[in-house]
């Protein structure tokens, strides 16, 4: 897998602004399906699957969450990055009693099923390191964030 | 004596994603005890019947599960963010311990 086919600059935002994690998940699932990348179901099925299976990685520090769904919604592989001007409530993985803030949100689109599983291991491979969030939390701009992913994720073997 | 082989499933949302990044540390930490194993990856949803039909000894999950699961279930979040990895560790070693002794 090419980092910098999945990893765009165009998808990476910072300072979006949203009232919940479902608005979150909307507006970057309504983005993605403007840009062509995703079928019109791949909104309600990640929210859906978010319900079922809450993506919030339950980390010191701060938090993150990869919200995914199945290939079949999907048109073109790519990742989303976002990080929220203010942090929302997502429900932790594995655990859907527990919820805590999140302002990095991760969410992937991912065309070839069969590569699911290599790429979330490389991308909790970068996320698990505390202090590579934190700088995801400090840098300056979408800029500085793509440089930084494509160099983690390349050093992953992704 | 010969021991029993432990079949353990491992559980996700897709079915995929935990059994690759868990099944090789529950294998190492089975083996260090003398115990083997086979991991089979499940997407969530397919558990309960799964584990009715028989042979499965452990359940080891990423996914919250629902319906009636009548063996040992394992939180495994930690074997993914690495937070409290040990713990989970130590879990499926006394489980599995005390299923081969038993």
């Amino acid at each position: 897998m090419d980092v910098t086919t999945l990893v765009r600059s165009e998808f990476i935002r910072t300072d979006v602004e949203a009232h919940n994690a479902d608005a979150a998940l909307r507006y970057m699932a309504g983005t993605l399906l403007d840009a062509s990348f995703v079928k019109p179901t791949f909104e309600q099925a990640i929210i859906d699957r978010e319900r079922r299976n809450p993506s919030g990685l339950p980390m010191d520090g701060p938090k993150i969450a990869i919200p995914h769904t199945s290939a079949e919604h999907v048109e073109k592989s790519v990742l989303f990055f976002v990080r929220l001007a203010q942090p929302v409530e997502f429900r932790a993985m594995g655990d859907p009693d527990i919820s805590f803030p999140v302002q990095l949100i991760s969410m992937f689109a991912l065309k070839e099923a069969k590569k699911i599983g290599a790429l979330l291991e490389a991308l909790i491979t970068v996320y698990k390191d505390r202090d590579a969030r934190s700088t995801l939390v400090e840098l300056p701009d979408a800029a500085a964030i793509y440089s930084f992913l494509v160099d983690r994720l390349r050093r992953g073997r992704l | 004596m010969a021991r029993k082989k432990l079949n353990i499933l491992a559980v996700c949302g897709s079915g995929v994603v935990t059994s690759s990044m868990i099944a090789q540390k529950v294998e190492e930490t089975l083996r260090e005890v003398g115990i083997d194993c086979e991991v089979t990856g499940l997407v969530s949803t397919s558990v309960e019947e799964y584990v009715q039909r028989g042979g499965i000894d452990i359940v080891v999950t990423t996914s919250p599960l629902q319906g009636q699961i009548d063996v040992p279930i394992i939180k495994a979040v930690p074997l993914m963010t690495g937070i409290g990895e040990d713990d989970v560790l130590e879990e499926i070693r006394e489980t599995a311990q005390k299923l081969v002794s038993g």
